[in-house]
């Protein structure tokens, strides 16, 4: 008995000893690592090794409090804010119109995924990327775009910029957006509809905070294809009595495209603060 | 230079006997002074039976749920330093936790994986220790006090529910929130008082801040302390009881006869009768001493506990999920699984009986109260009676320490029978609850749960 005992004992110690190895493995070669390394080899063959040593490694973040935003995103697209990688495969590559970026929108002060959505506490491709149960804003990416109809992500991330740019009725590089404003204005919704908090008929039910309207509340019997909130709106606008069961709101035969808009307008009508600084103002 | 060089040697001499060497005593004299040397050996006794020491009789199923304590407060003392206990900042420290700190997910994953574990192991104990008798002393050991070792093992399934569920709170997401409103919601059925119970439960009138403070300090500075004080005490009285009952099993040395009067092991225990001596009987089986016999065994169980847990944790995530919000109920909320045989029985006996109508008048309609049911009566009746049995176990003392003695047949169904439906209905609960709490067979699949895009 004394001998099997000490037998145990000491497969007991190697089998812990293995598990160490394993759990010191996960961490040690966690994947932005290799990310890291694979883009400071890429940098030394592109800018010389002097400049490729000036990016600093380990995790990255851009820490908004005001806004709540914790990026860890430059993590692995470490080249995101520096000119000269535009050529570069994702996600080594430099942010498209970097220079304007930078003056309207500095990344310090928005982050990431206020714009393009997705995980900022997380720091592996899945997670951070959002297409992960639980995580309810994912990154907003060209396939998404064109499942639905939409050209490029960029359309589709107007979702996003509308949280702050809610009150204008104009805005640059928001074509979607400004379009389902303006048919909001002529086909009076205001006219059933409470939209801005206030004012508003009560014919309908107030839609001011649609947008954070969990995807679990709405039902989805009357929807085909896809079960998804920006789903359900597309075939709400489109005939809104076989999605929502008793509805009185008529069909009111929009074009394909009205509706994706009015749909993404919806969508970014979410319950959000927004900083004095960040209300966008132009002084007449 | 040559005495330095002997010197050096000597030196290193020591650091190795100190690192490796064993201690192989000459005598049984020496060999049982092992025990008294070391603090933190002390607690074992000198010598124990070969049959208390086996695999088979009791599983160890004591030892791997006081490692798993110890695991659970070694990773929960880190965790204390990463957590912050706030509505606002909880979930963002644990998403830290898990993705920033280094080592972080191993020790949140361990924490989680061994609290569920500790539930489980510590229930199995008690199923061992009900199957084998050992809530009971004989002649054999006549100053023992089984019983009430058996009402602290009790307790101390209670408490370590208690522990598991304040616990749960912590992470602050949806998972977390509705488990709680669901348990206040149980509580607040209770007649007359439960309104008030739901009050203290919550820390007020509505779940919030008050509720995460109030759980927290529960969690890490009340409980853990009580559970480390029963523990000691229900290690403690396994002595004075003793050993294990499997012990009584033996039998007494036949010859001899007479209890033989002994100081070995009363000095520090308020032993009844004669004290400081006490009187014991010579037990028939064979004996080995306990150091290295249970020292081994016991550094056995601790290495393949710890190296389990370690296992589960490099390879199965623990869940997070959405920051907690009361604007929307998950689908299906769920209280966390070892209390789903509640929910369960909560959910079976919540009737709504439709309206009845009798020609010349008609019951309007109403609810069978399910909560007060299956959330106070049948717990209640199962813990109490839990507490109770040993006084009504009328089988003879050559029953005690012996797996499914045929004199305890009938009360061992009775006991299987309740373990299978507290199983049955909390694996139905946990695996079979879908959607809108839709009873959903293992092949069918639950419908995909909507996203925004």
């Amino acid at each position: 008995m004394k001998i099997k005992d000490e037998i145990l004992l000491f497969s007991s110690g190697i089998v812990i000893l293995i598990l160490t190895f394993l759990a010191f493995g996960k961490d040690g070669f966690a994947e932005w690592k290799g990310v890291q390394s694979e883009f400071l080899d890429i940098a030394e063959a592109k800018i010389g090794e002097k400049r490729a040593k000036e990016f600093q490694t380990g995790i990255q973040m851009i820490w908004v409090p005001e806004i709540k935003v914790v990026d860890r995103c430059k993590t692995c697209h470490m080249a995101i804010d520096i000119p000269g990688f535009e050529s570069e495969k994702q996600p080594f590559s430099t942010h498209p119109n970097l220079e304007q970026w930078n003056e309207t929108h500095p990344f310090k002060n928005y982050g990431c995924t206020t714009c393009h959505g997705g995980q900022g506490f997380a720091v592996t491709t899945k997670e951070a990327h959002g297409n992960v149960k639980h995580w309810e804003r994912p990154l907003l990416s060209n396939d998404m775009a064109k499942e639905y109809g939409f050209n490029k992500a960029s359309e589709l991330m107007e979702v996003n910029c509308n949280s702050c740019h809610r009150r204008e009725t104009d805005t640059p590089g928001m074509p979607n957006i400004n379009m389902a404003k303006k048919l909001i204005q002529d086909k009076n919704c205001a006219q059933c509809h409470i939209m801005d908090g206030k004012n508003g008929g009560t014919l309908g039910p107030e839609i001011t905070y649609v947008g954070s309207k969990h995807p679990e509340t709405f039902g989805f019997d009357g929807v085909e294809g896809k079960r998804s909130v920006m789903n359900w709106h597309i075939q709400h606008f489109k005939l809104p009595a076989k999605v929502s069961k008793g509805s009185i709101m008529p069909p009111f035969g929009f074009s394909d495209e009205e509706i994706r808009a009015l749909s993404i307008l919806v969508m970014s009508w979410r319950k959000v603060k927004v900083p004095m600084e960040y209300v966008p103002y132009k002084r007449d | 230079m040559k005495t330095l060089i002997q010197k050096q040697i000597q030196v290193a001499k020591d650091v190795y006997e100190f690192l490796f060497a064993s201690y192989s005593p000459k005598t049984e004299r020496e060999a049982s002074d092992a025990v008294g040397f070391n603090f933190l050996l002390h607690w074992f006794p000198v010598k124990i039976t070969k049959k208390s020491l086996s695999w088979h009789y009791s599983f160890w199923l004591g030892t791997i749920s006081l490692v798993l304590f110890i695991i659970l407060s070694l990773s929960g003392i880190v965790l204390i330093f990463l957590y912050v206990p706030s509505v606002e900042r909880a979930y963002q420290s644990i998403k830290d936790i898990e993705f920033v700190v280094s080592y972080g997910w191993l020790i949140r994953r361990m924490h989680r994986w061994a609290a569920h574990f500790m539930v489980a192991f510590v229930f199995f104990h008690m199923i061992r220790v009900f199957l084998t008798g050992a809530y009971r002393s004989t002649n054999v050991t006549p100053q023992g006090k089984r019983y009430a070792n058996w009402i602290i093992g009790i307790v101390l399934l209670v408490l370590t529910l208690l522990l598991s569920y304040t616990g749960y709170l912590l992470p602050w997401d949806q998972l977390a929130l509705w488990a709680i409103v669901i348990g206040a919601n149980i509580a607040k059925a209770t007649p007359i008082i439960g309104d008030q119970v739901q009050f203290i439960m919550q820390g007020g009138n509505e779940i919030g801040q008050n509720t995460l403070i109030l759980w927290y300090a529960m969690h890490i500075a009340v409980l853990p302390f009580i559970v480390t004080a029963l523990i000691s005490w229900h290690m403690w009285r396994i002595r004075k009881d003793g050993g294990l009952a499997s012990v009584d099993s033996l039998g007494v040395k036949k010859e001899g006869g007479e209890p033989v009067k002994s100081k070995t092991y009363s000095l520090m225990g308020i032993a009844k009768g004669v004290r400081p001596s006490i009187s014991y009987h010579k037990v028939a089986g064979e004996t080995v001493h306990a150091i290295p016999a249970v020292l081994t065994r016991m550094m056995i169980v601790t290495v393949f506990t710890v190296g389990f847990m370690t296992f589960l944790s490099i390879f199965f995530a623990v869940p997070l999920e959405e920051p907690a919000t009361t604007e929307w109920t998950p689908n299906p909320a769920k209280a966390p699984w070892y209390f789903l045989w509640l929910q369960e029985l909560v959910s079976i006996t919540t009737i709504r009986v439709p309206l009845i109508n009798l020609g010349i008048f008609s019951i309007p309609p109403f609810t069978i109260n399910g909560g007060f049911l299956g959330g106070a009566v049948i717990p209640g009746l199962v813990v109490g009676a839990a507490l109770m049995w040993p006084q009504f176990d009328r089988s003879p003392e050559s029953a005690v320490g012996v797996w499914f003695h045929k004199s305890r047949l009938k009360q061992n169904i009775v006991f299987l029978i309740i373990v299978l439906a507290l199983a049955i209905l909390t694996y139905i609960g946990t695996f079979m609850r879908g959607p809108n709490w839709g009873m959903f067979l293992p092949w069918e699949s639950w419908p995909s749960m909507p996203v925004n895009f």
